[in-house]
């Protein structure tokens, strides 16, 4: 019985690899009850293939202009058994699936264990309202030894107005432009060959992509920014409870000048130093105002601000309520 | 004896300076579970900050947005971490976790509660 485990995990590895090889990071491996170095292996891997995915969202913002990816829909149908009675043609394509051995199927039979408790949890929760809705992450079984995780909006629709209740299930993929196309045209090759247009003898299924818009890619950062880039974050969390330095004295402490400073931060995450600075020392206050019943001026100073009436003016331009309206809303001691 | 506080998803109670913090059975520690863990540990603390240690065995996986979510916001009113895990799965899992996410706060893993309170007692003096 282990070694059939550890032949199905070894397995689940090999596709997990091919599959990032592919450029495909979607998929994740089921876990199992084992508590070995194998199992290791799977989870790491299973967070690596995540972190990759956060890594390459942040090159896909290199080039802002057009599309980069494009954004598919899933959709399922279910009756009042929760069977599916429809989906539509991309569900069958990211899912791997063929439609004749999906309809009439029950929902659950394609979710792996973990999502198929929590899918008999909301089915409950379906049953007991009128109306339902909500939002649930649901991995999905991609053949055997591979699954796909999408976060995933579940709505029932009122049976007042159909013979019979139904329950929609909608979800999204990102898929990249350049892969769209070369499946359109792909996919449009098939066509004329399946409609006799093309002797398929001549299809040539190579796509090409030489066609798409030439764009001027935006200056990469080099490995070094990067790195100091990613230190002065860290150092600013770290600092949070003391005054700044300014950037000057900032490019100093990194060894390099303030120009480089302030583009390589702001091109690495998206905001101004400054404005980071101050909206993690906001974050921070908010924390402290909806938990703790510390006076606000030491919530203040805690969180970096040595001027009360400065923390009150920016707290109230980002969260549009003074500190104090915040903690009767939010902390329960000052209901 | 203390009795420990208990929270939704751990138990937390203070002895000799030490915040202790034992996460229950999650099967998957997603980020709003990782929100109200740290939203009842402020709540416990009142503002103090504490050296904590925690106890992960109840944790099975964890989502990547928890994890950065507890790395960054998970920080805060804590002077030093010590994780205590024996699981071979789980302590790779942390090791990942300790050098993608880089806490703010000295963070260690520890087979033992006994070593992890020896390296905690160093934070001590830096509680409020």
């Amino acid at each position: 019985m282990k070694r059939m485990i550890d032949i199905h995990r070894l397995n689940s590895i090999k596709e997990l690899l091919l599959a990032i090889a592919e450029g495909n990071l979607s998929y994740q491996i089921d876990r199992s009850q084992e508590e070995d170095q194998l199992e290791s292996i799977v989870v790491l891997l299973n967070w690596l293939t995540v972190e990759l995915q956060a890594s390459l969202l942040y090159f896909s913002t290199f080039n802002p202009k057009g599309s980069q990816s494009k954004t598919i829909t899933i959709l399922f149908t279910l009756d009042h058994h929760y069977k599916v009675t429809n989906l539509n043609d991309d569900a069958l394509t990211l899912l791997n699936l063929d439609r004749n051995r999906v309809i009439g199927k029950s929902f659950s039979h394609f979710l792996n264990n973990q999502s198929t408790i929590r899918w008999n949890e909301i089915i409950q929760e379906i049953e007991a309202k009128s109306y339902y809705s909500t939002n649930e992450t649901l991995y999905f079984n991609c053949g055997p030894y591979l699954r796909k995780k999408y976060p995933c909006t579940i709505q029932s629709v009122d049976a007042n107005n159909l013979k019979q209740p139904i329950i929609v299930i909608t979800s999204f993929e990102f898929v990249p432009q350049k892969k769209l196309i070369e499946d359109e045209v792909k996919s449009r090759k098939i066509q004329a060959v399946i409609d006799g247009h093309i002797p398929s003898n001549q299809q040539n299924t190579q796509t090409r992509t030489d066609t798409l818009p030439k764009r001027k890619p935006k200056m990469m950062l080099s490995d070094r920014d990067v790195i100091i880039a990613q230190d002065i974050r860290d150092y600013i969390l770290k600092e949070l409870e003391y005054p700044m330095l300014s950037i000057s004295e900032l490019a100093r402490k990194f060894n390099t000048n303030e120009s480089k400073v302030k583009k390589a931060f702001t091109q690495l995450h998206n905001i101004s130093i400054f404005r980071f600075y101050t909206e993690e020392r906001l974050k921070r206050a908010s924390h402290l105002l909806e938990t703790c019943r510390l006076p606000i001026y030491k919530i203040a100073k805690k969180s970096g601000f040595k001027n009360i009436s400065h923390f009150a003016t920016a707290f109230k331009k980002y969260y549009t309520v003074s500190p104090s309206v915040y903690r009767k809303l939010y902390n329960k001691d000052f209901k | 004896m203390i009795l420990p506080n208990q929270g939704t998803y751990s138990d937390y109670w203070i002895f000799e300076g030490i915040l202790f913090f034992v996460y229950h059975e999650i099967p998957f520690l997603d980020l709003k579970i990782a929100k109200r863990v740290l939203k009842e540990r402020l709540e416990f603390q009142d503002g103090r900050s504490f050296p904590i240690l925690c106890e992960t065995k109840g944790i099975q996986d964890a989502s990547k947005s928890a994890r950065d979510f507890l790395a960054l916001e998970g920080s805060i009113l804590a002077n030093a971490v010590a994780i205590v895990e024996q699981r071979i799965v789980a302590q790779s899992m942390i090791q990942l976790y300790l050098r993608r996410n880089q806490p703010l706060i000295p963070t260690e893993v520890f087979n033992n509660s006994l070593e992890a309170q020896k390296f905690l007692y160093h934070f001590l003096n830096s509680s409020l």
